[in-house]
């Protein structure tokens, strides 16, 4: 009977696990594909694009993007945004989520509930306002346009809220008694104990930053001032699938490469930080 | 060292008042420990005088000065936790150094104070550790540190023992006694367990729904409590309290018939106390023994626990209420047996009614202090 039912067991876990490849594989395919087609040469690529190796091998195309193209201005730019806007949005989220979390001022509530009204309003609907401003200031084709919209990340003072809540306030007690200002609790106590909050947050942030779109179409007129997805979108001409498409697929893979970086990086800290935000 | 005042303090969560108008001095360098029930007010107390929440009214005065719109930092007091509140991230050292550091004390200074605290609590070896690599006694022993390195005028203790298990709890009892007997600080403790504030106060503050019950030294809260309340708090096994009502007021004392039959005498000042006055009879389980022939009263034995220095006993009086006693014979009696019980008249509390106790005569004082 045990037998029987060890052997059901495994049976039902093999067929788990061969599901779980499998859908593993099919979401892989894509991304093996483009990294197959960036090594390969262009002329073939006119004639099929079929084929997960890379067979015949060339690095033209990743040389091209350093020699022929802006790549390495668009992804300075990206690097320069999306770095700017981690830190500004860990700088405001922290402040803000201990002032939500700890202090008392008036319409406190209703703050924190326009905050959380944020998360729902979709972002496409905020393009055209934000266009108004930023165009009455004069500051389209800026680093700093592409960032500020990015900065008060309603999910990132909902999170940091949220962690500094969870700190036991005795902490913030022993320190006050130890004669500490709010700000040196805030500085020594409370945000060094927010790390795997903050790492979460600067991530998510990142690679938000890394791979916006929209707003930077918007915003970002000038070849110069491009974002790396505005610039990979801009090399799509009409004959990009005959004339250069290795070149568009090696750019996708270089410009994903910081992405992967910082994600096996800090991949622990995420799943941490997501934990943390999910009620301990 | 330094004396703390609370003048007529009071504490309201919104509508809801927790403390009632409190009066107390604490001299300095005594040993105070705020004892009651959960929900009394003592933490809030305790709270008040750390500055850690705002009295609603009434004053709280450290070493002359009326500190109430003084923060925490600048009230030169320490303060040890039930939870301990050790900063997670820093190491033994940097915790206890961290207060020092905000004063802009010099850095030798600050290593010196904090090797020194390190010998005196014997955590040496535990100063480059964090606090979740140390045991919940460990961390305590780091929190008491944190608080003696700032050499402060008050130390106050949240309930600092209660999340230790029993023995260890025995044991920091016994250290913090020494520890104030080296220091000779003054030290305001909270706690809801009586066998803690009996070891360890020099005087006992006795709290009840946020009013001060009695304050006093801990033998003279437990032969001469002033109320119902404090009778039953302080003492363990807690003492019993049979309804009666008075039968007969001599030179020896007053006679009261009990509610569950029998009778016990009280050497008590009577004062204006009358025969046929409801009052209740307070007896510790240690002053009961058995009686003979129809003195006393009858109980039938429901639990015996051998302690192997003492033998608890609890039995059933013919109300259903339990009464508990020693039984000094050794193991002579067993469960469902019938026992009479009394007690000496100089061993008898008397209360009137209303929960407020007859002061007992001077030669009853005598007699229970000698015991």
């Amino acid at each position: 009977m045990a037998a029987r039912q060890l052997r059901s067991e495994r049976t039902s876990e093999w067929l788990i696990r061969s599901l779980l490849v499998g859908l593993a594989a099919l979401w892989m395919i894509p991304l093996i594909w483009i990294v197959a087609m960036s090594f390969k040469p262009n002329d073939v690529l006119a004639m099929s694009t079929s084929g997960l190796l890379p067979i015949p091998f060339t690095l033209k195309n990743f040389s091209d993007i350093f020699f022929v193209s802006m790549t390495p201005r668009w992804l300075l730019n990206s690097a320069v945004v999306a770095l700017g806007t981690t830190a500004l949005t860990l700088v405001v989220a922290s402040l803000a989520g201990y002032a939500f979390a700890r202090l008392d001022f008036p319409f406190k509530r209703t703050l924190f509930i326009i905050v959380l009204a944020g998360l729902m309003v979709p972002e496409q609907t905020l393009v055209i306002p934000l266009h108004a401003v930023v165009t009455s200031w004069d500051l389209h084709n800026t680093h700093f346009a592409l960032m500020a919209p990015r900065v008060a990340l309603p999910v990132g003072v909902f999170l940091m809220t949220q962690f500094f809540k969870a700190v036991p306030k005795e902490l913030e007690e022993a320190a006050a008694i130890d004669n500490a200002s709010r700000f040196t609790i805030f500085r020594r106590i409370m945000l060094p104990l927010s790390i795997p909050a903050l790492v979460t947050l600067g991530i998510y942030t990142f690679l938000h930053s890394w791979n916006d779109f929209f707003w930077p179409l918007v915003s970002a007129t000038n070849t110069n001032m491009y974002t790396i997805t505005v610039g990979l979108a801009s090399l799509q001409g009409n004959f990009a699938q005959t004339e250069g498409l290795g070149f568009i697929m090696a750019t996708a893979v270089f410009a994903s490469l910081p992405i992967v970086i910082v994600y096996l990086i800090f991949q622990r800290y995420l799943v941490r930080g997501i934990a943390l935000s999910t009620g301990k | 060292m330094a004396s703390v005042e609370v003048r007529g303090v009071r504490k309201s969560f919104g509508a809801f008042p927790v403390l009632h108008g409190i009066d107390l001095m604490i001299e300095p360098g005594d040993f105070t420990v705020i004892v009651g029930p959960s929900g009394c007010g003592k933490s809030t107390l305790l709270r008040l005088i750390a500055g850690l929440e705002d009295a609603s009214g009434g004053d709280i005065v450290i070493d002359g000065d009326v500190v109430n719109n003084v923060a925490p930092g600048g009230r030169d007091i320490a303060m040890v936790f039930q939870n301990y509140a050790l900063y997670p991230h820093m190491t033994a050292a940097q915790n206890m150094a961290f207060g020092l550091e905000n004063t802009r004390v010099p850095k030798d200074e600050i290593r010196r104070r904090v090797a020194a605290a390190a010998e005196t609590l014997r955590i040496q070896p535990l100063l480059d550790r964090k606090p979740r690599e140390m045991s919940g006694g460990q961390r305590q022993r780091v929190a008491i540190g944190r608080a003696i390195v700032r050499d402060p005028k008050v130390f106050l203790f949240d309930e600092p023992l209660s999340n230790l298990d029993a023995a260890l709890r025995v044991q920091m009892r016994i250290e913090l006694a020494k520890l104030h007997h080296q220091l000779k600080s003054t030290m305001i403790y909270v706690t809801h367990d009586q066998v803690e504030a009996m070891t360890m106060a020099d005087r006992i503050v006795v709290m009840n729904e946020g009013r001060m019950e009695q304050a006093g030294r801990p033998l003279e809260l437990y032969h001469a409590p002033r109320n119902t309340f404090v009778a039953g708090f302080i003492g363990s096994p807690k003492i019993n309290l049979l309804p009666g009502s008075v039968q007969a007021i001599g030179s020896e004392g007053v006679t009261i018939a009990l509610s569950v039959g029998g009778t016990l005498a009280a050497q008590v000042v009577p004062g204006d106390l009358r025969p046929g006055n409801e009052v209740i009879v307070g007896v510790r389980p240690e002053s009961l023994h058995q009686a003979s022939g129809s003195e006393g009263f009858a109980a039938r034995v429901d639990v015996i626990e051998r302690l192997g220095n003492e033998t608890v006993v609890y039995a059933s009086l013919p109300t259903g209420e339990t009464i508990i006693f020693q039984d000094r014979g050794a193991g002579s009696i067993g469960i469902g047996s019938t026992v009479r019980l009394s007690a000496d008249p100089e061993h008898c509390h008397l209360f009137h009614k209303d929960g407020t106790a007859l002061s007992r005569t001077e030669q009853a004082l005598a007699a229970a202090l000698k015991v």
